[in-house]
């Protein structure tokens, strides 16, 4: 309990101080019921129900149909792994690439660390569109990337995999996300107490044995933090693939976009969302247990 | 000792290029003749004149102006009201709250949009900007209220006592004493907010109808008709330079309010 609550625990007025609580939070209290909690369980049990394609009336109810539709499709199934696939790498590509970043601020910069932490926010200010858009026209069989390199003779032909690809789906995102990732990891990494690194130097531990030992195991709930922060909106992207995915590289929250968007089969693409949030909660729940939520929260 | 230092430098230097240079890029290829290289008839101004007359293209930065500024709004005074009751008083559920209000931040856009969607048509709504606005304030509550309750916590609560000690009102105090006080709490919520809506791409496109905001209308002309991108680029350069502005003066601002 903070000071403050206890204030007004102690205080004559308390019963008067909750209603005013209350009143207080009712309207941000509905608005997340309305418009988060109730749709989110209604797709829950639209999951399990089975709807009149044009009426959208419930016809039977409960059903396993939607997801056994999921699972018994190996083409969803193969997107899926895919979207897993480039989750896990996106993550592990852009907190690696982050951290270095992060490291270097935090040990080899002497000046200016925060003109520079900020300098790389900067870019987004740009809206996430319009890095995609860049994006779109850097990469391509004929976008700008392939055709620099056979301009300048290096390739006969377009590199295929600078095309419009899973690839390109991981690139882009990786380089889209690891500029947020590095502030929480600096975060972490400066807080570190500088006696420790030099004991273990001294002790005749070598550079990358105080990093393994020493620096890193510090400096894991920022990249816990960053981990989070990359892994949520990743495994959820339906925007980036639809803009440099082609074909090949669309994602799960592209089949649940035209479940929803375009096939009008609401039943089936609950389905897809309740897996998907399955999939997410437990990665959370994982995070969670690793470090605690409380020390979590504070390097928020 | 040098090995070491030309690999770090290696690394930085392609962090660099992988967040700065497409953008560059990009703004380069607006004034360019084509959105390719080599640059040809640099530079020159067609795609901002083109843009200015295709249909749809101004309209949408006008609606998305619109949400952002509804959904800061709406956002700030929730925030406002959420964080002065996390802070200084109790009512039942609190930690059910809490949990409530953090949980749009751990759950993905696509989840949150369709089910929003499928739940407001069901209720008979037609998507259109005020479904976006919907979600927008949605997506911007958890932030905004966490700033402020921040902003609540570190607030010393007997400059209140001694107002209403010296005879204010409570509606007094509040006006000259409590809002100044939380004032940068505001803005930098009302900051977050903004650009919260103003970015939005997957929420925006999953709610929108006819009506459209500026990505929601760039996402559909790049996913459908390929051949208007150059003017796209011409488009995010001047959005690009409305959100410089805007956080400059609202850097200003905040300074302001502090001192």
């Amino acid at each position: 309990m903070n000071p403050r609550e206890k204030e007004a625990s102690q205080s004559p007025k308390t019963k008067k101080i909750e209603l005013r609580g209350i009143l207080l939070v009712v309207p941000t209290y509905l608005w997340l019921i309305v418009t988060f909690l109730i749709p989110v369980i209604s797709v829950l049990m639209l999951s399990f129900a089975e709807l009149h394609p044009v009426t959208k009336n419930i016809v039977s109810f409960p059903t396993m149909n939607n997801y056994l539709t999921l699972f018994t499709n190996l083409d969803y199934v193969v997107v899926l792994l895919r979207t897993l696939l480039l989750t896990v790498a996106v993550t592990i590509s852009s907190v690696g690439l982050a951290y270095a970043v992060a490291y270097f601020i935090t040990f080899k910069i002497l000046k200016n660390k925060y003109t520079i932490l900020l300098a790389f926010q900067a870019p987004y200010i740009a809206s996430y569109m319009m890095v995609l858009l860049a994006w779109r026209l850097l990469l391509g069989r004929s976008g700008v990337i392939n055709s620099l390199l056979m301009s300048m003779g290096l390739t006969s032909g377009p590199i295929e995999l600078l095309g419009y690809n899973a690839f390109s789906v991981w690139l882009v995102l990786t380089a889209t996300w690891f500029p947020w990732l590095i502030l929480p990891i600096f975060v972490s990494l400066e807080k570190i107490d500088r006696s420790l690194l030099e004991a273990s130097q001294d002790l005749g531990a070598s550079p990358f044995t105080t990093f393994l030992k020493v620096t890193f195991p510090l400096s894991l709930p920022g990249v816990f933090v960053a981990i989070l922060f990359v892994f949520i909106p990743t495994i959820g992207e339906f925007v980036a693939p639809a803009v440099v995915g082609g074909t090949t590289g669309l994602m799960f929250g592209n089949l649940i976009y035209d479940f929803f968007l375009k096939g009008f089969r609401w039943d089936i693409g609950s389905a897809f969302a309740v897996c998907l949030l399955c999939i997410v909660i437990l990665a959370v729940l994982v995070l969670f247990r690793k470090i605690g939520f409380e020390k979590l929260m504070e390097s928020l | 000792m040098k090995k070491t230092n030309i690999l770090w430098s290696i690394v930085v230097i392609f962090a660099i290029i992988l967040a700065f240079s497409p953008i560059t890029i990009l703004f380069l290829l607006s004034l360019n003749d084509s959105p390719a290289l080599p640059l040809k008839n640099f530079p020159t101004t067609k795609w901002y004149e083109a843009l200015f007359q295709f249909p749809g293209a101004m309209e949408s930065i006008v609606n998305s102006l619109m949400v952002a500024g509804v959904t800061t709004l709406v956002a700030v005074v929730l925030g406002i009201c959420g964080g002065y009751a996390l802070v200084r008083t109790r009512f039942v559920g609190k930690s059910f709250f809490t949990g409530l209000l953090l949980m749009p931040m751990v759950v993905p856009y696509i989840i949150m949009g369709i089910s929003l969607l499928s739940f407001l048509l069901r209720l008979g709504m037609e998507p259109s900007l005020i479904t976006i606005i919907i979600g927008h304030i949605l997506l911007a509550i958890p932030y905004a209220t966490l700033v402020l309750t921040s902003r609540f916590i570190g607030f010393n609560i007997s400059l209140e006592e001694a107002a209403m000690d010296l005879g204010a009102d409570r509606l007094t105090t509040f006006r000259k004493i409590t809002l100044p006080l939380i004032m940068p709490g505001i803005i930098t919520a009302a900051i977050l907010s903004f650009i919260i809506s103003w970015e939005d791409v997957a929420m925006a496109v999953l709610l929108a109808g006819s009506q459209q905001t500026a990505p929601v209308f760039m996402f559909s002309l790049v996913t459908k008709l390929p051949k208007f991108v150059p003017i796209l680029t011409a488009m995010s350069t001047i959005m690009f330079a409305f959100a410089i502005v805007l956080a400059i003066l609202m850097r200003k601002a905040e300074r302001f309010s502090i001192s």
